[in-house]
């Protein structure tokens, strides 16, 4: 079996504009009431990729990210949950704070490495294989294998994959740094052209690099495996950058950006 | 590592015989909140200072897979470590050290001697999800043997403190080894725990070049999203079952086949209701003969760990040919109906098949079928 790429997307350092345009791409904000703004871009990215592929159905479209540590630096942590004195409190004092009424689920909730993953999920209804993992750039490339085979083994027809990174002197209100490349990945027939071979081997060389890295080049080189095909390039979104494919896979057409 | 005992067989016997490992939280004042938690045996009243308790849990459990295994981390090459884990962290002032996710896959990779280390982060899904993970990296060739589970060590004061502020855990007034009954109409939330599990996978043909006997096989893998809520549990069970069914397809088995469901079954009322209609949703009429029973209700719940202690009490129990039951489990409800093997575990020796469910806060579940070497 091949598989082909059939969307991909990349978000990238916008900050507070990928806020707002994660909750454009849904219809009830509620859905991503949690979304916190770390990963809005990679949400963004994610549900671009998804949006592009013309999924048609949910249940068999799967979803996996890769990135490195979300932990932000406990300091920062502490003082958002604790307030400013926290460093000079004892840990009796710290844990009586926290038994009272300072700690709200929403900040811990927000804080979940797979927030993104279950966003999105919710924001388009994808109950495909899920997992997010945590490392580099190695981690991303077991992530697309592991997407591959999903595909292989007929567990879904869709799979996106997502990979992003935070800055690593993240303040607990900065999320310019976020960056997040996505692809999506479909079975394909004999005659398509196949692009796995490409992240496949993209993945390999990217030991060493981060998950984006390696989610981006993979991204890049679809994009020149594209126009090497006289393609049509779509490009929109502000910041966001949504190509359209030629790799289309069972009638699915070119997306305007 | 659990808290029913330090190796495989004495957690597997305190779970055959209902033995709780579950007792009152020492280490900390938790006021009126919830009061049983499951501490590992020789750490339920102290932390050794500046230690992480994830690494020396893991480190314990790892080792104990390797050695079953016929590994030598000195030796022997394992490729990769999948862990399932969510950092151990510490109040400002209590330690120097700072325990996250990677930094404790990192240092488990590096006692198993493995080339390579991915932490797998699916909350309490996420041991088995490792475990499903290493066997797609087998199947395409990645590995040849691969190192997989889960640890956790959340029984400090700031996890603690999380779990409480969302209400989870059971504040029932009754014994500490009375807390957990999962699928009983008197459920109230779960009981926090710690532990650690770890499977060496291998391919068939490296296990035949070894020379060694494998103790199982992970017949299929199915994971899913319920695509719901971030912790709420779907009502109509379409999450968990599409993991299942991902598993039994994988397998090519039908629903008829299994002898077991050890099921997540943590306790709340949300996740038990929901996991019984997800069962009903892939065995029909099927679902009121096969036993189900969840094994949390003598060891809590170890979160990140969980599926994958699991998933080795399934081993056992493919082994063995016993049903462990459902400790606790005394009342029924009209949504929770099925066979949860109250009292007393149960002989089956023609049981070959065992399927095991884990899902976990952000919508993540994962079922693995363990079918008899």
């Amino acid at each position: 079996m091949n598989a082909v790429v059939v969307g991909h997307a990349v978000s990238n350092n916008a900050g507070a504009e990928q806020v707002t345009r994660a909750r454009s791409l849904v219809s009830d904000r509620k859905v991503v009431r949690l979304l916190d703004s770390r990963s809005a871009p990679p949400f963004v990215a994610g549900v671009e990729a998804v949006d592009s592929a013309r999924v048609q159905d949910g249940d068999r479209t799967g979803l996996f990210t890769a990135s490195d540590e979300l932990d932000e630096p406990m300091a920062a942590a502490w003082t958002k949950m604790l307030g400013p004195d926290a460093s000079a409190l004892s840990p009796a004092e710290v844990f009586q704070r926290l038994m009272s009424d300072r700690l709200s689920p929403v900040i811990w909730l927000r804080s979940m490495g797979s927030n993104m993953l279950c966003q999105a999920a919710i924001a388009r209804g994808l109950r495909g294989p899920s997992i997010h993992f945590v490392g580099d750039g190695e981690t991303a490339a077991y992530a697309l294998t592991m997407a591959v085979a999903a595909l292989e083994e007929e567990q879904a027809d869709v799979m996106v994959v997502v990979g992003f990174d935070f800055p690593a002197s993240a303040h607990p209100g900065d999320h310019d740094g976020t960056v997040a490349a996505a692809i999506a990945l479909a079975r394909a027939d004999d005659q398509s052209r196949d692009l796995l071979s490409f992240a496949v081997e993209s993945a390999e060389a990217g030991r060493g690099s981060s998950a984006f890295e390696l989610l981006r080049a993979c991204v890049v080189g679809v994009e020149e495996a594209r126009r090497a095909g006289e393609a049509k390039v779509d490009l929109g979104h502000g910041p966001v950058v949504t190509f359209a494919t030629p790799f289309a896979h069972h009638g699915q057409q070119p997306v305007q950006g | 590592v659990t808290p029913c005992g330090t190796t495989v067989e004495s957690t597997w016997q305190a779970v055959v015989a209902g033995r709780s490992g579950i007792s009152t939280i020492r280490r900390f004042p938790v006021g009126s909140s919830a009061r049983a938690g499951g501490m590992v045996p020789g750490f339920e009243e102290d932390v050794p200072p500046g230690r992480s308790l994830a690494m020396l849990f893991g480190d314990t459990a790892v080792m104990e897979a390797l050695g079953d295994a016929g590994l030598d981390p000195h030796r022997d090459q394992v490729d990769v470590v999948l862990l399932g884990n969510h950092g151990e962290r510490t109040f400002p002032n209590e330690s120097p050290n700072e325990w996250t996710a990677l930094s404790i896959t990192r240092h488990i990779a590096a006692t198993a001697g493995a080339r390579s280390a991915v932490n797998v982060y699916g909350a309490c899904a996420a041991g088995a999800l490792a475990i499903g993970s290493a066997a797609a990296l087998l199947r395409a060739g990645k590995a040849d043997i691969a190192v997989a589970g889960g640890v956790d060590a959340l029984l400090r004061p700031i996890e603690y403190a999380k779990f409480a502020a969302l209400g989870g855990m059971s504040v029932r007034d009754c014994e500490p080894y009375q807390a957990s009954c999962p699928f009983d109409a008197r459920r109230d939330g779960f009981v926090l725990s710690e532990g650690a599990g770890f499977v060496v996978l291998e391919t068939a043909e490296s296990a035949r070049r070894r020379g060694v006997e494998p103790k199982a096989v992970l017949e299929g893998s199915g994971c899913s999203q319920n695509a719901y809520h971030v912790v709420a549990s779907p009502p109509d069970g379409l999450g968990p079952a599409l993991a299942m069914q991902r598993a039994l397809t994988q397998a090519n088995r039908s629903a008829s086949e299994v002898g077991y469901i050890n099921a997540h079954g943590t306790g709340t009322q949300d996740n038990d209701a929901c996991e019984t209609t997800a069962i009903k949703r892939v065995f029909g009429e099927a679902a009121y003969r096969v036993p189900v029973s969840s094994t949390k209700g003598v060891m809590g719940h170890t979160m990140a760990a969980a599926g994958a202690i699991e998933f080795v009490l399934s081993v056992k129990v493919a082994q063995e040919g016993v049903v462990p039951p459902t400790a606790n489990w005394e009342v029924s409800s009209s949504e929770c109906d099925l066979d949860y093997v109250p009292g007393e575990a149960r002989r089956d020796t023609t049981l070959r098949c065992v399927l095991t469910n884990s899902f976990g806060f952000g919508g993540q579940c994962a079922s693995l079928l363990v079918g008899a070497a």
